[in-house]
């Protein structure tokens, strides 16, 4: 692992960064990427796995390579036309399963879109900018704080195993399958396993569904073969091996809420920081309005807010979860702003309301100078 | 792209007339021979083309088809001629001559059908390779001439006059990286380039050091594939001294 040179007096051990949080670190926006620099340099050491670099490629490098693959399809590839043209053609020769599913796919087709800003592009060109995109992305996935994780102690592996297949690349296939290091996670640890993927399994997650069938296939087999299980089917169990690659008492960075199931009931000794956009304190004065209280305004303090989301205090519960109102904050220029309630909390005799921008409010430059200066640190 | 006339060296009649009407069907113009020293001397007037050749004229012509292969690539090689010549032949003897000579494929006799399709498709396929082989030798041509620009460009950003310069770099990136037949390594550098140069949005917010560093990347594209192994390295060099050569593209607000 490598110590980061400025590391704060309350730093917690070391952070290690999830999939999700790559993701978010390397294709997100400057702000985002922002926000995560400075929970990493909030701690002592940063590190990440072999498992996650495997998984960022399989679902990120795959989904450009699926992307380019379809524009490659393209017929006449020199021909600029709109890029909301290109990829409509392109959604439709696309394959049922797509790495990273619909949600990155739509972004990247959003993205593309706003990139080119309405000039006609060749399916050439756009293949020759993913493509050499491709190769960035797949460098900078190493490249934290200015480091190369390769050149350091910096990429865990308890994942090598020579029986790895399907999505995953084959890592090992020279080495004797008693020196895989996934033995130990699934043999020798396996009591600990099973039981952090039976609680996935009951969660409600993506992979829940898949999880119940495997383990019931695995545990009636006898002698069973989790290790083979585990080796074929690296998406369900992905998220517990990255559970189990998180060093004693660090951090793990993240967006995906299935850590914060595992957490609490298999590594209390981790702490789960979600990935958020820097908050931007106010502290400011705001009017909401609401369907059921249109005629009646509430006061309340707008405590923080990002480009997609902020944190309303009031003496009253403002509405209820889902739910719409529309804010003005004077102090800030702001109204008539439409948002959606996502979480409330009762936090000593004060309501604390979790809120999404309906409509992205476009924040004006100086603001975002502002959360710079603050550091803007994501709420852990 | 395809060859519109085909020469056919075939003894078996009816066989020669049935591919002669199939190729016909594909807007092919057929002329049939049964002698390969007619074929020869008609080929002097055929600029391109493609000549079928049938290697197995029986007792005592065994080596006629392989001699005239032999005279068409003369021919081709003295005229700058564009023959595409197959050849049909079941025997494994043959097929080494044939090489030798000059035979771009081998056929084996089907149906007049499928014999016309095959031929007209490999004949196809070979002048397609040709013509993107002439048109990569264009696109070499082009880099030499067009990076140099684009790093006049890029230094000229430093002086005084900075926003036509910026437009003007900004749209030779973009013009570079529509080019087809772009290396890997053309794909990385101008991928980059083209992003920081857009996303910094003017040329004041393109600090020195960038500049140079953009620069020097163009620079590595003027010497590959000598320079091949130093691309890497410029990309690397270039995340780790922080600039973002990346296309920013996952909402803030993903999910997972």
């Amino acid at each position: 692992m490598i110590s980061s040179s400025d590391a704060r007096s309350e730093s917690r051990h070391g952070v290690f960064l999830e999939t999700s949080a790559h993701i978010a670190r390397v294709l997100g926006s400057s702000e985002m990427r922002r926000g995560i620099h400075v929970v990493i340099r909030a701690h002592e050491a940063f590190a990440t796995s072999r498992f996650v670099v495997d998984e960022f490629q399989a679902v990120v490098g795959r989904l450009y390579d699926v992307v380019i693959e379809g524009l490659r399809q393209l017929h006449p590839q020199s021909r600029p036309r709109q890029v909301d043209d290109i990829w409509a053609e392109i959604l439709e020769g696309l394959p049922a399963f797509v790495p990273g599913g619909g949600k990155l796919l739509s972004a990247l087709g959003t993205a593309l879109a706003a990139r080119f800003k309405g000039e006609p592009v060749s399916p050439t060109a756009a293949v020759n900018f993913l493509d050499g995109q491709r190769h960035l992305v797949s460098e900078a996935l190493f490249v934290i704080e200015g480091r190369d994780l390769r050149d350091l102690d910096a990429i865990i592996d308890n994942s090598s195993c020579c029986q790895w297949g399907g999505d995953l690349p084959d890592r090992s296939k020279a080495a004797p399958c008693d020196t895989c290091k996934l033995r130990v996670l699934c043999i020798d640890q396996q009591e600990q396993f099973i039981a952090s993927a039976a609680t996935l399994a009951q969660a409600n997650r993506e992979e829940s569904k898949s999880l119940r069938r495997l383990l019931s296939e695995v545990l009636t087999d006898a002698p069973f073969d989790l290790l083979g299980t585990v080796t074929k089917n690296p998406g369900p169990f992905g998220d517990v091996i990255i559970l189990w690659d998180v060093p004693h008492s660090w951090s793990i960075l993240t967006r995906d809420r299935t850590f914060v199931i595992l957490r609490e009931k298999h590594r209390p000794d981790v702490n789960v920081i979600m990935v958020r956009l820097p908050r931007i304190i106010s502290g400011l004065s705001c009017l909401v309005s609401t369907p059921i209280r249109i005629s009646s305004t509430v006061e309340g303090i707008l405590a923080n807010y990002t480009s997609i989301d902020a944190c309303i205090v009031a003496a009253t519960r403002l509405g209820r979860k889902r739910g719409r109102f529309v804010l003005t904050v004077p102090g800030l220029g702001w109204a008539n702003r439409t948002g959606r309630f996502e979480r409330v909390q009762n936090v000593n005799g004060t309501f604390q309301h979790g809120i999404r921008w309906v409509k992205t409010p476009s924040k004006p430059r100086n603001e975002q100078n502002d959360s710079m200066k603050q550091g803007g640190l994501p709420n852990e | 792209m395809s060859y519109q006339q085909a020469f056919v060296l075939e003894d078996a009649t009816d066989f020669a007339a049935a591919l002669k009407k199939e190729l016909e069907s594909f807007d092919v113009t057929a002329t049939i021979f049964d002698n390969a020293d007619d074929l020869v001397e008609a080929a002097t007037a055929l600029e391109e083309g493609m000549l079928l050749l049938d290697l197995d004229m029986g007792v005592g012509r065994n080596r006629e088809g392989i001699e005239a292969v032999g005279s068409l690539r003369e021919l081709q090689e003295a005229h700058a001629k564009d023959f595409y010549i197959a050849a049909y032949t079941s025997h494994a003897d043959y097929q080494k001559d044939a090489l030798e000579a000059g035979v771009d494929a081998f056929l084996v006799k089907d149906s007049p059908r499928v014999d016309a399709l095959e031929l007209i498709t490999l004949a196809s396929a070979h002048s397609i390779d040709l013509h993107r082989r002439a048109a990569e030798h264009l696109h070499k041509e082009l880099a030499r001439r067009a990076y140099p620009e684009l790093i006049r460009d890029l230094r000229l950003l430093k002086g005084e006059q900075k926003l036509p310069q910026y437009r003007r770099a900004v749209s030779a990136a973009r013009r570079a990286l529509a080019r087809p037949f772009l290396s890997e390594d053309e794909t990385i550098v101008l991928s980059a380039v083209s992003q920081i140069l857009e996303s910094a949005g003017s040329a004041s917010e393109l600090p020195d050091d960038v500049l140079n560093k953009i620069t020097e990347g163009i620079d590595l594209l003027r010497h590959l594939p000598e320079a091949h192994g130093n691309v890497s390295e410029w990309a690397r060099d270039l995340l780790i001294g922080g600039q973002w050569p990346i296309f920013s593209w996952a909402d803030d607000d993903l999910e997972f």
